[in-house]
Formats: structure tokens, C-alpha cells, sequence
């Protein structure tokens, strides 16, 4: 049970278009590496390891950061100290991991940071002990053993819960980010929230292969109010176990747009557009999140007190945090509803609100 | 950091009585020339730098690496055991089982209750197997998994209550467990009365009660366990292991291995901490040396996190029902307890943890009546063991917060009925005979009452804001040897040979508490020589004499006496010398700064070598021996020798914290952490401890606990095992006490444990006077300080 790393080949390509052609040679047998952080304590446990690693971490045209855009290789403390993005974007990045986890972490890694389980994240012998799971090596679910498929209880061999646990995603959902990846067809930019979806396996839908290259955000994000409130055990080092991100665009004292995030509460980042502009397919399954479901309208409204309790009791009911991290569930789904409060209240009174 | 004078400070009568210090009626840091001052650690700089070799770090020529095969199962029958694959593989050398040997070891004589390795029965999920000794780590840890085993299960004890029941003997976890509960999973039961407990309840105008629950912690050292065995050519085995106390796993390697213990030297490694986690004899001590037997070559082990973790030896899952009594002026009359406390696989230390949960209890306050019901029970869970404040930690918790129920029902403030109902020096106490000869407790908690502006916050700072406190006491060494014998706790050799540099031996571990610093200034304090020339040699069986290790806080009482003793002699050896060379008698000797200066005539002196090569004239290197040994202590009865010390420490904090109503997070702002270590051999080492235990206790208040799901534990790691971090510390504000205890080294007594436990109850006391709700379950997270404010809430609508 020694967190050793499994063997693997380590490419180190210096533009994409070479990693692009060493992920086609390797296809189905690699990963892609950017700072590590991730992917390789994961491998130490015996996670789903390939046999061949493609480090993106020498290519330079990842890391350009501007006003408009990051790039996906820009290192989280990079991000954290950086003047031209967002404050509240800024105010996110430090908060993930530790300082010392920032300097090699990246934005990259960030968005596509595996789920995680207290089933799955586990040791090789810890997983022998009780059984593997859908996740890796397995054909169960320990979180939830059972499932409702049409009326009836069964065992649930096909859906995981595993819950994703990015800072970065809510808070660059909220705000309307788009990424661009870089794939063998060409390159594709869609809404980082179209990206993500399915369960805690899929996660989202990046093609074989591809690359993310940058994330954009528009003018907007730099004009309207936002924010971050994340719900960890400690202040440092912890993962989230919830995180709230706003954006908020008011008229006066009305609300002109209200988009909520909410981090580590199930398998995607779950975006509330109360404009309803952003509208994904509902979820596949009643194991997730629904923000559509009984949405309050709250455009044009006066953002009173009564409106945001309105609002963040609307967040605390749909959320479906699973027991699979720290904290009970029942207690984060509560927190969910007090850091959506809390932030709009200050990002109504007070402007930025910092993260 | 402040250093406060307990008015109650007995003369070191002691030291008087040897005529080696002038009595000036003060104690004071000028009589001293290194004892009470800062001095960094001896190893520090080797730490810092990275040039201290821990185990792992060592390699020898034709070293083999072993990874352990470990249960999978929490209790199970092992149906079949076959190694033949991982025998087969390349790079594999040797692969051992249970079937090596079936002797069982313990620390404690009475517990021996572990075998190397399991046989016929697995009884915790992590319990080693089967190990492999192979060329390199990889190929063990795949050999490992070669080795086919099956398990039938059996019935899993995973809660204490489970364990308390009757079971056909083929159920229970070990053969041996209390007579007076026989067929069930009882390791332990204590029962004790004394004073009139059920009148003193009745006569009581306050009789707080409740009931608590504690989770498992753990030591969370940063050295995983490492070990390297080497059976050489000449037929002695070296272990080399971070060892707390060498000397008990010197005698488990000798049962186990069948082997007379002078053929074992067992070198103690650079300790990257213990807090208790490494003084038990350990299986992976015992693998090893059998791998080490089997190939003739030097064998590593190194454990990852998680291993460590599941060789365990944390504080005890503990449910108790505690209540007091208090007359109408706070007044305390009586204590009634009942403690069940799950102490996993193995008995470890658990007799011991038996009697503390109770007896400790017999202070700090005066105590005139108390019953106990104590109970430790086995379990298919991580084995429990000694954890800094052994056994005083939780129990304190309960008291600590009833004391505050009490003050809060007889309209006192809580600081006030502590300081009308502390232990006062030289006072025995009335049912145990604990002997308190020195404290400085009413000095400490006036001081950080001062400090903190107790009287302006208590009960006064807005909702959400509040401020406790928590007191406490330790042992300041167990007054009873593990293994009853003649042979002193505590042994130092001095040697001084021509060169000028003072060797000292001691077995007494440093684990990075400073104890090699300790023995090194008491040694220059008394022959007058500075710091540098003094070398400590701590780690080898060989050379050290005995002593019984880094447990129960008795390094600085037992082996800094035994240190004093022995540089004693040199001392007499040097004035003798000087006496010689200058005509003076050599009682009349002042040692100073490197010269032995004539008291009456100052005039007079001699430089520290020239004495030195005067005395060695003839004879060579000066060698000297000195020892410790407790006095006789305590009462008659059965499990009178519990909780005996030569000494006591206390302390008093006090917390100031914020608690957010809406989420239930506890933000502790400052702690004033009052501590009486008798006399501050080392104020920097000193305040490291205190502020180290607070850090500690915070861990275990506010987010620490060993979670399992079944019998496997969901957060063997340091990601979700929680302890704080930097960012969670707040400002601590140490203040040492100086109590000079009459019988310590220069008055000294321990600071390393007893500084943990008043921290978790001043945390929860700061909540109840934040936002008025008592937690009665540890660690105080966030959800349950919710649930406790919600829950409230719901009561007053
Ligand atoms: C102790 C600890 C605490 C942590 N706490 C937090 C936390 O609080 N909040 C948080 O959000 N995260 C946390 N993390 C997770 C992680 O450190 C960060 O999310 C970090 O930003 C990941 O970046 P990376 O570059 O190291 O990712 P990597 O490990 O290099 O990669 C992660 C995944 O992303 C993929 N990937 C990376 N870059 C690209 C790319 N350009 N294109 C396609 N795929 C890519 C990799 O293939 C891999 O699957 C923590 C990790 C640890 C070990
Ligand atoms: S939620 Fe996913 S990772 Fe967790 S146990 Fe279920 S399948 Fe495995």
C-alpha cells in the first residue's frame, strides 16, 4: 500500500500540436499533466493511471494571462497575483489548496480536476478492503448502493456522485467564462458551463484528446459585482465542500442579472441563471441538481432582504450535496443557503464583494 | 512569553540540603548560569538544515525493503494463507507470516496481547499479515499482493456498547479480557468509591451531570514509523527504529525472537515526533528483524501515511457520563464518573488508560469525594494507546465543563470557584495519597485572568464573542515503573576525558521535545562548563544506560535528577582538584563561566581544565554515574500505584474566541496559556511545548477525529484528517509559572502533556459565554455547534 508511482512514459512536448500528435499515437492510454497536483496523487493510488503521462507543462502558448483571457497553463498563484482579472477571480485562486499547492497548480488543472469520494480517494489497499467502485476498477456505488429506476429499487451500477471540487469553475461560471480547447478536429470555444455535465465518471464533455487552451471572459465579468464564498473545515489546504460564487448586475436597486454558481455540491459546478438565459438540459437523473425546478423570478425585482432569502432558500433546496466528502450533507446544503445570502448581501450593499 | 514566581514556591530543600547552592530565600536567574536560559534545542540546527538522519534516510550495503500485508477485513477467520506466488517472484528474498512466531509482546506486562503477525484470526482491518522482504520497495509492495488469503468473517465489534456484551468465547477478540466481566470484549474495568459520594450529592445546591462523547484522534507525528533491522555477521540484530522508549522494545525483541537481550542494540533514530504514537514495542519492529533474520541482510521498512495511521495508538473513542457536586458556595463535594473507552485491537498502555480516565481526576481541584466506573474495552478497530495527556485529556473535558455548568447555576464567575476549590502545595490528596508538593495554579489563572481582562469579558462581550477557561493537572512522571524492578527510572553516565568535552549517556529519548538539551544543561549548570562542551549520546543500548524513555512525562523529573546526580560527582572530582591545586577546602568552590572560583577570596581560581587534568592525574577520564528512583508514594489499595508521581504539573487557559451563529464555525482569536513547569530549565523549549499543546488541543477541540466507515477509517491521511493549520492558530500568549518544586531538577517539572488538556474545555466553556450552548461531543465542529445552537433555538420558541 506504498504511495508509490506506477510506471508510465513521460512525454514533454513544447507546442500543442506535438502534444495533440503524441495524444493520437497514445490514444485511450494517456493523460494529459499540467501542474501535477491532481493527477499524480491520484496516480499514487492507483487511480485510474495510464501508461503514458503528456506533461503540458513546457508549452508556452498556455500561459499567456490578459484582461480577456488565462490560459490554461497559468499557474494558480499566478492568477491569485494578478492585477488585470477579476478581483473576485483573483480572490478564488487564493483560496484553493495552499500556497504552496498554488505555485504548481493550474488554471488548467483546476477546471478539469478529477471528482472526488471518500470511496474513490483512497489507497489501493483501502479500496481491497471494502470493494471497488464504479469510479475505478469497480461495478458499485458506496455512496449510493441503490438507485429508483423507473419505480423500482435497484442496484446502481451506473451512476456515480462523486463530487466535483474546483474553486475556479463556479466562480468563472458565474461570471460567463468561455474556454477554447485545441483538439486533432481543430479548435472549439463553448460556455464553460456547456462543458460540464453527466456524472461523477463523465464530468464533462471534453473529446478525446483535446486540450484546453484558454479561458475567456467577457467585458462583462469585469463590470458587474462578484464573489466567492467557499465552505471548508479549515482555512488553508482544504478542498471545497461548498462554494458560492455571484455575479450580479443591478438596475438601481433592481436586479438586472443574478447568476449563483455552486461549487462541490455535485458532480458539476450547478450554474442558477435566474435569467433563465443559460438554460442546460435538465439533469439526467434525480440524483442531481435541478436549478430550474420551482425558480423564483427575480429579475427586475427590488433585491430586498426578502428577495435574497428568497433567492438563497431557493439554492439550499436544490442542492443535492451527497456523503462522499467531509461535512454532512445536510449541513452543507444549509451552509449553501447562508453563503449565497451573506454574499449577495454584501455584494448588494458594498459593490465587490472580495472572495 | 512571561515567566511567573509561584507565591507557594518551596526551597529546592533538595539542593540545599547537598550544600551545592547558596540559599538566598529567591529563586532567581542569576544564581544559574545556564539552567533558565533560552537555549536552541541541540538538534535544531540539524533539523533545520536537513542534516538529521531519520530512519528512512538511512541505507546500508545490501539493503532489502519490506512492504506488510495487511487485513482487510475488521475481524475474519483466515481460511487459507498462501505465499508460494510472492516466494516465486524475482527480487522477493524472503516473505514471512504469522507462522514465524506465535509469541505475543505488549508494553505492558500484563496486556501481552500482539502477535508479529496474525494467526488463524485477523482482529482489525490494517492488522499486518504477512510482509516481504524484496530488492527494491516496488517489487515488495507487488509481492504483496501475491500472497493469496482468504477470510471467513466473523461477528465485527466497531462500538464500545457491542463490546460490553456477553459472546461465545469463539467471538471474542482476545482469550484474556477482565475477570470480572468474563465472555465479553472487556479489556479493563476499574471500579473505585471513596468518601461519601451518593451524601454528597444529596447535600449539593448544585449537581451539574451530562453525558459525552469523544472521537478517536490521532498522534499525527510528521516521521511516519521507519525502521531498518540488521542481523550482522556477527550474530547481534541492530534495529534501528524512532523509538520513544528503546528500552521497552529492547525487551519485547528479546521475548518474541527468543534471544538474551545483550545480543539486540536498538538505535534510536532522529524522532520526528511521537506525542505518545511511537512508545509502544511495535509489529513492524518485530517483521522486520524477523526479515532481517531470514535473509541476513539489513531490511527497511517505511510506512506511508495511511499505515501509520492504522498502527494507531491515539486517543480513545471515550463516552462518559460525568456529574458533580458543589455546596452553595461553590464548594466541590463529589464526582461521579463513568467512562467507557474503546481501545481498539490491542491492550497497549490501556490498563493504565483505565485508571487514568478516573484518578486523574483527583485534581486540580480538592477532591473529597469520587466514584469511578471505567471501562476499557477491545474492539475491531485501530488500537488506542498513550497519546500526549494520556488518559487526562478527555475525562478533563467533562469535568472542566461541568465546573462551568456549576458556576453558571451558582451565579459565580467560573475563574472564581476554580480558585476556591485548587489543590494547595504540599497537600496530599485524600483518597489516592497523590502527593502534591509544589503548584502554581492560582498564580497562573490570576495571571491570565490579568492578562486577558477576564473580569471585563466574562459574560459581557456581545453574541457571538466569548472568552472560557479550562484548568488542568499531569503527572510529571509515572512514579511506577512498567516493569516492576529494583533498577532506577532514570540512569546518566558522564564521561570526561582530557580533551575537555563531557560526554553524557542516557537512554531517555529525545523526540524532539529537547530532553538531549535538558540532561546537557543541568550537566554544565552544575560542573560550571559551558553548553558546547557538553555531548548527549541518547540513542544506543549499547552504550546508554537504562531509562525508561519518553513516556508520562518523566524525562526532565527522572532523567534530568538522574543527570544532576551524576555531575554532582564530577563536581566533588573538579573542587577536589581545585582544592589541590590551591590550598582552599574544597567545599568553599563556586563553579562559573569555566572557573572554580573561591568563594571567600573570589581571587582565587582555577581555569575548568586545568581542574580537569589535576583530576584526571593518575586515572584518566573522569566517569560518573547517577540515577533516579521515586519515592515510595500513594495508598494500599488495588490500583493504588494509578496517577502516583513524584509531581505534578498544572495549568490554566484561558480562550477568547468567535463563534458565527449561521455556520457554526469556531474562530479562536487568543489563548493565555498559563502553565506551571516548575522551574523553566529552558523557557524557549518551555514555551515551544505550550504553545505546542495548545495547537495540539486546538487539533482535537475544534477539527480532529479518526472517522471510520465500519471497521475501515475514511481519513487516514493528512488531507482529511484535520489538523489545523497556520492559518487556523491563533496568537497564544504563553505564561510560564515557576513553582520550584522541592524535588525536581533545579525545581523543574514537565510541561510536554499536561499543557493539552485545558485547552479543549476553555474552547468549549468560550462557546457556551459566546452564543450559550454547551458542546458535549469532541471535536466542536461546525455542525454540531449548529446543531447545539439550533436546537436552542428551537427550545426558547
Ligand atoms: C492537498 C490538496 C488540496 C487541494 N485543494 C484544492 C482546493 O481547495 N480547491 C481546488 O479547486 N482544488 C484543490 N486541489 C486540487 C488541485 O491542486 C488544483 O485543482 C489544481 O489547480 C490542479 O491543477 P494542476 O495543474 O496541478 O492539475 P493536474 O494534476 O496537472 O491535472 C488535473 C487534471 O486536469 C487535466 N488537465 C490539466 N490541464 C489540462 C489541459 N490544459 N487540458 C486538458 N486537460 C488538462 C489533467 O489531465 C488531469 O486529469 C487540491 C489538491 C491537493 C493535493
Ligand atoms: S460516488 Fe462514485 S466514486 Fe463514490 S463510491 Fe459511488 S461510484 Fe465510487
Amino acid at each position: 500500500m506504498t504511495m508509490l508511482l506506477p510506471r508510465f512514459e513521460l512525454h514533454q512536448p513544447t507546442t500543442v500540436a506535438e502534444a495533440l500528435a503524441l495524444a493520437k499515437a497514445h490514444a485511450g492510454d494517456f493523460d494529459y499533466l499540467s501542474g501535477g497536483t491532481d493527477l499524480l496523487p491520484n496516480y499514487k493510488c492507483g487511480l485510474n493511471a495510464r501508461g503514458h503521462v503528456i506533461s503540458l507543462a513546457h508549452i508556452a502558448e498556455l500561459k499567456q494571462i490578459t484582461r480577456d483571457s488565462i490560459g490554461a497553463g497559468v499557474r494558480i498563484v499566478d492568477i491569485e497575483r494578478n492585477a488585470d482579472v477579476p478581483r473576485s477571480v483573483a480572490g478564488t485562486a487564493g483560496h484553493i489548496a495552499s500556497p504552496l499547492l498554488r505555485e504548481s497548480g493550474t488554471l488548467g488543472g483546476n477546471l478539469m480536476l478529477d471528482n472526488r469520494c471518500h470511496f474513490f480517494n483512497q489507497s489501493y489497499f483501502w479500496r481491497v478492503s471494502l470493494g471497488y467502485c464504479l469510479k475505478a476498477d469497480g461495478d458499485r456505488c458506496h455512496v449510493v448502493p441503490m438507485i429508483n429506476d423507473g419505480g423500482k429499487s435497484v442496484l446502481n451500477n451506473k451512476v456515480c456522485v462523486a463530487t466535483h471540487s474546483s474553486d475556479l469553475a463556479p466562480m468563472l461560471i458565474a461570471l460567463g467564462a468561455e474556454v477554447t480547447f485545441a483538439g486533432p478536429e481543430g479548435s472549439r470555444t463553448l460556455k464553460l458551463n456547456d462543458f460540464y455535465f453527466g456524472d461523477g465518471i463523465a464530468r464533462h464533455e471534453r473529446k478525446p484528446g483535446e486540450i484546453l487552451v484558454k479561458v475567456s471572459l467577457p467585458k462583462w465579468a469585469h463590470e458587474v459585482r462578484s464573489g466567492y464564498r467557499k465552505l471548508a473545515p479549515r482555512q488553508s489546504i482544504d478542498f471545497p465542500v461548498a462554494g458560492v460564487a455571484v455575479a450580479l448586475d443591478l438596475d438601481g436597486a433592481r436586479v438586472k442579472t443574478l447568476r449563483v454558481a455552486v461549487g462541490a455540491v455535485d458532480t458539476t459546478p450547478v450554474l442558477f441563471d435566474f435569467s433563465r438565459a443559460e438554460q442546460k438540459k435538465p439533469p439526467a437523473s434525480y440524483l442531481f441538481t435541478d436549478p430550474l425546478k420551482n425558480m423564483p423570478d427575480v429579475i427586475g425585482k427590488q433585491l430586498d432582504d426578502a428577495l435574497v432569502e428568497q433567492i438563497s432558500k431557493h439554492v439550499q433546496t436544490q442542492v443535492q450535496p451527497k456523503l462522499n466528502v467531509p461535512m454532512e450533507p445536510g449541513y452543507r446544503k444549509k451552509m449553501c443557503g447562508v453563503l449565497t445570502r451573506r454574499l449577495l448581501a454584501e455584494l448588494r450593499d458594498g459593490g465587490t464583494a472580495k472572495a | 512569553m512571561t515567566i511567573v514566581q509561584g507565591s507557594g514556591a518551596t526551597r529546592n530543600d533538595h539542593q540545599k540540603n547537598k550544600g551545592i547552592w547558596q540559599d538566598t530565600g529567591a529563586p532567581s536567574a542569576a544564581l544559574f548560569n545556564v539552567v533558565g536560559k533560552p537555549a536552541p534545542l541541540k538538534d535544531s540546527f540539524k533539523k533545520v538544515t536537513g542534516e538529521a538522519v531519520y530512519a528512512d534516510d538511512m541505507k546500508f550495503p545490501g539493503m532489502l525493503f519490506c512492504r506488510i500485508l495487511r487485513a482487510t477485513k475488521p475481524h475474519a477467520r483466515i481460511t487459507r494463507l498462501d505465499t508460494t506466488r510472492a516466494e516465486a517472484m524475482p527480487g522477493v528474498r524472503a516473505v514471512v507470516t504469522g507462522r514465524e512466531s506465535d509469541r505475543r509482546f505488549g508494553v505492558l506486562p500484563v496486556s501481552q496481547d500482539e502477535l508479529s503477525m496474525a494467526i488463524e484470526k485477523v482482529i482489525y482491518n490494517g492488522e499486518p499479515v504477512a510482509a516481504v522482504a524484496a530488492d527494491s520497495e516496488e517489487i515488495a509492495e507487488r509481492a504483496i499482493w501475491a500472497i493469496e488469503v482468504e477470510y471467513e468473517p466473523l461477528q465485527e465489534f466497531l462500538k464500545p456498547q457491542d463490546s460490553l456484551k456477553e459472546v461465545a468465547p469463539e467471538l471474542q477478540i482476545h482469550d484474556k479480557v477482565e475477570k470480572k466481566h468474563p465472555n465479553t470484549n472487556i479489556h479493563k474495568a476499574v471500579d473505585q468509591e471513596f468518601g461519601d459520594v451518593e451524601g454528597a450529592f444529596k447535600q449539593a445546591a448544585s449537581t451539574p451531570g451530562a453525558s459525552f462523547r469523544f472521537d478517536g484522534i490521532s498522534h499525527g507525528f510528521t516521521e511516519p514509523h521507519a525502521v531498518i533491522a540488521h542481523w550482522d555477521a556477527e550474530d547481534r540484530l541492530q534495529l534501528y527504529t524512532p523509538q520513544q522508549v528503546p528500552h521497552y522494545t529492547h525487551r519485547a525483541l528479546a521475548k518474541v525472537l527468543d534471544l538474551p537481550m545483550h545480543q539486540i542494540q536498538v538505535i534510536r533514530t532522529t524522532v520526528g515526533g511521537g506525542f505518545g504514537g511511537k512508545s509502544d514495542p511495535f509489529q513492524h519492529e518485530m517483521i522486520a528483524c524477523m526479515l532481517a533474520r531470514k535473509t541476513r541482510r539489513p531490511v527497511k521498512l517505511t510506512m506511508d501515511r495511511e499505515e501509520t495511521f492504522l498502527t494507531g495508538r491515539g486517543r480513545h473513542p471515550t463516552e462518559a457520563r460525568m456529574a458533580m457536586a458543589f455546596d452553595k458556595d461553590g464548594k466541590l463535594l463529589a464526582l461521579d464518573s463513568d467512562v467507557i473507552i474503546d481501545g481498539g485491537a490491542y491492550g497497549s498502555f490501556g490498563v493504565v488508560s483505565a485508571y487514568y480516565n478516573g484518578v486523574l481526576s483527583n485534581g486540580p481541584y480538592y477532591l473529597p469525594a469520587f466514584r469511578y466506573h471505567g471501562k476499557r474495552v477491545y474492539s475491531n478497530r485501530i488500537p488506542s494507546g498513550a497519546m500526549r495527556g494520556h488518559g487526562s485529556v478527555n475525562p478533563r473535558f467533562c469535568t472542566e465543563t461541568l465546573v462551568d455548568m456549576a458556576a453558571v447555576e451558582l451565579g459565580l464567575d467560573p475563574c472564581e470557584l476554580r480558585l476556591r476549590n485548587f489543590l494547595q502545595p504540599n497537600t496530599i490528596t485524600p483518597h489516592h495519597r497523590f502527593r502534591v508538593t509544589s503548584t502554581g495554579i492560582r498564580e497562573g489563572l490570576e495571571e491570565a485572568m490579568r492578562r486577558s481582562e477576564w473580569k471585563k469579558k466574562w459574560g459581557k462581550l456581545p453574541y457571538g464573542h466569548g472568552i472560557g477557561v479550562g484548568c488542568a493537572w499531569y503527572i510529571s512522571g509515572s512514579a511506577l515503573p512498567i516493569h516492576w524492578n529494583k533498577l532506577p527510572q532514570s540512569t546518566v553516565h558522564i564521561k570526561i576525558d582530557m580533551d575537555g568535552g563531557v560526554t553524557c549517556h542516557s537512554l531517555a529519548a529525545d523526540i524532539g521535545q529537547g530532553s538531549d538539551t535538558m540532561i546537557a544543561q543541568i550537566v554544565a549548570e552544575v560542573i560550571g562548563c559551558k553548553l558546547d562542551r557538553v555531548h548527549v549520546k541518547s540513542t544506543t543500548t549499547d552504550t546508554a544506560p537504562i531509562d525508561l524513555g519518553s513516556y508520562s512525562s518523566r524525562v526532565t523529573f527522572m532523567a534530568g535528577n538522574a543527570a544532576r546526580e551524576a555531575a554532582e560527582v564530577i563536581r566533588r572530582d573538579l573542587a577536589n582538584a581545585a582544592s589541590k591545586l590551591t590550598g582552599q577546602p574544597a567545599q568553599y568552590f563556586d563553579f562559573v563561566d569555566e572557573q572554580i572560583v573561591c568563594r571567600s577570596k573570589p581571587g582565587i581560581r582555577v581555569g575548568f581544565m586545568e581542574a580537569l587534568h589535576e583530576a584526571q592525574a593518575d586515572r584518566g577520564a573522569l566517569i560518573a554515574s547517577g540515577s533516579y528512583q521515586s519515592p515510595p508514594l500513594g495508598g494500599e489499595f488495588k490500583g493504588s500505584n494509578a496517577g502516583l508521581s513524584p509531581s505534578y504539573s498544572f495549568s490554566a487557559f484561558i480562550c477568547e474566541l468567535k463563534v458565527d451563529p449561521d455556520t457554526g464555525f469556531v474562530q479562536p482569536l487568543k489563548i493565555w496559556a498559563a502553565h506551571d513547569c516548575g522551574k523553566a530549565l529552558n523557557p524557549l523549549s518551555v514555551e515551544g511545548q505550550i504553545e505546542g499543546s495548545v495547537h495540539m488541543g486546538l487539533g482535537q477541540a475544534l477539527t480532529e477525529q479518526m472517522r471510520y466507515r465500519n471497521g475501515q477509517m475514511l481519513n487516514a491521511n493528512f488531507l482529511d484528517y484535520k489538523i489545523p493549520t497556520p492559518f487556523d492558530t491563533p496568537d497564544i500568549e504563553v505564561i510560564i509559572v515557576e513553582s520550584h518544586d522541592p524535588e525536581g531538577p533545579f525545581g523543574a517539572k514537565e510541561c510536554g502533556e499536561g499543557a493539552l488538556a485545558p485547552i479543549i474545555p476553555a474552547v468549549g466553556n468560550a462557546i457556551y459565554d459566546a452564543v450559550g450552548v454547551r458542546l458535549f461531543e469532541v471535536p466542536m465542529t461546525p455542525d454540531r455547534v449548529l446543531r447545539a445552537i439550533e436546537a436552542k433555538a428551537r427550545a426558547k420558541a
